[in-house]
């Protein structure tokens, strides 16, 4: 029987680079794919001699930046009318989404550094800091910290533990768990000292 | 004033919480170092990056795997397994066992197993340099 994971990995091996940018992209922008496991499969292929372990990590970081400046400047551009349009208007006038968007152009650089390592809340901050107007250059200077970060991370830890990858999916799992921790417990202490200010 | 103590209260016990995690991090790292899951030793790495290491045991062939892959990792020549296996697809080798397999209406456990065995024959026929 054919797996999701499995899937992937064969569009993988028959699309290689291209298949890990799709990926990649896609997931970054919108869609929930499995790119951790993807990125990590293309590390252990590297680590075999079938993919080029500068050119995965390459890839793989234009296709995340890429994914998120598309959301990011969609929402920017297009988010709070699309959003008026399907019935929140009432939260755009509300005090509480004033309180948020002051917190997120205030402080918005941990929210988007950790969320680079969770692919399922990534894309939702993205669209967040797009509609909230976080400033281009704050967005694009953490992102990319962010993802070089978390490529590095994902892809060396498939690339160094080569192919018996798979068979550690939970070390990866608890990589994540930590930097979802991590980042709530930054999140909540700048909102601490934004509340102070 | 109230608010920023609940708000306190619920940072400490993310602490706490990032802790554990951290802590589970940790020590899944050292059991997976200890147990030889990572290629290398923190003082080889560097060497680790230059080292290219493909699969040996033909056991670990799986059904997402494409026949490019599986020739590549057992240094098998190009039209080995199309005739091993009796493969007419023209996206050969671009192509994966659980496809083939499915193309042949050979339950994909079979094939599986008819590949491997293939591969085992081969490499206990090549003299290894």
């Amino acid at each position: 029987m054919e797996t999701i994971l499995g899937s992937f990995l064969s569009f993988l091996l028959l699309y290689k680079y291209t298949a890990l940018f799709v990926v990649s992209f896609f997931a970054a922008f919108l869609l929930p794919l499995p790119s951790s496991s993807t990125l990590a499969g293309s590390g252990a292929f590297a680590s075999q001699g079938y993919f080029s372990l500068a050119m995965v990590l390459f890839v793989a970081l234009l296709g995340n930046i890429g994914g998120d400046l598309a959301g990011y400047f969609l929402a920017r551009r297009y988010g709070e009318e699309f959003m008026r349009k399907i019935g929140f208007k009432k939260v755009f006038s509300s005090r509480y989404y004033k309180s948020v968007v002051d917190y997120l152009t205030g402080a918005p650089h941990s929210l988007i550094f950790f969320s680079r390592f969770l692919p399922e809340v990534g894309p939702a901050v993205n669209i967040l800091a797009g509609i909230t107007g976080v400033p281009v250059r704050t967005f694009l200077v953490v992102d990319i910290i962010g993802e070089v970060s978390y490529v590095l991370l994902y892809g060396l830890v498939g690339f160094f533990m080569g192919s018996g990858w798979e068979n550690n999916m939970s070390f990866l799992v608890e990589g994540g768990m930590v930097m979802l921790s991590l980042g709530i417990v930054m999140a909540l202490i700048q909102y601490l000292l934004f509340r102070a200010r | 004033m109230k608010k920023n103590t609940i708000y306190i209260i619920v940072l400490v016990i993310a602490i706490f919480i990032a802790g554990f995690f951290i802590h589970l991090f940790i020590k899944n790292y050292r059991h997976l170092q200890n147990s030889g899951a990572f290629r290398s030793t923190p003082h080889t790495y560097r060497q680790a990056l230059n080292e290219r290491a493909p699969i040996t045991d033909p056991h670990a062939i799986e059904a997402w795997m494409t026949f490019d892959y599986v020739n590549k990792m057992f240094n098998l020549p190009v039209d080995f397994l199309r005739t091993e296996m009796g493969v007419t697809s023209t996206k050969y080798p671009r192509l994966t066992l659980y496809h083939e397999a499915k193309l042949q209406q050979i339950p994909e456990p079979i094939f599986l197993e008819r590949v491997k065995n293939a591969v085992l024959q081969h490499a206990t026929s090549t003299p290894q340099k």
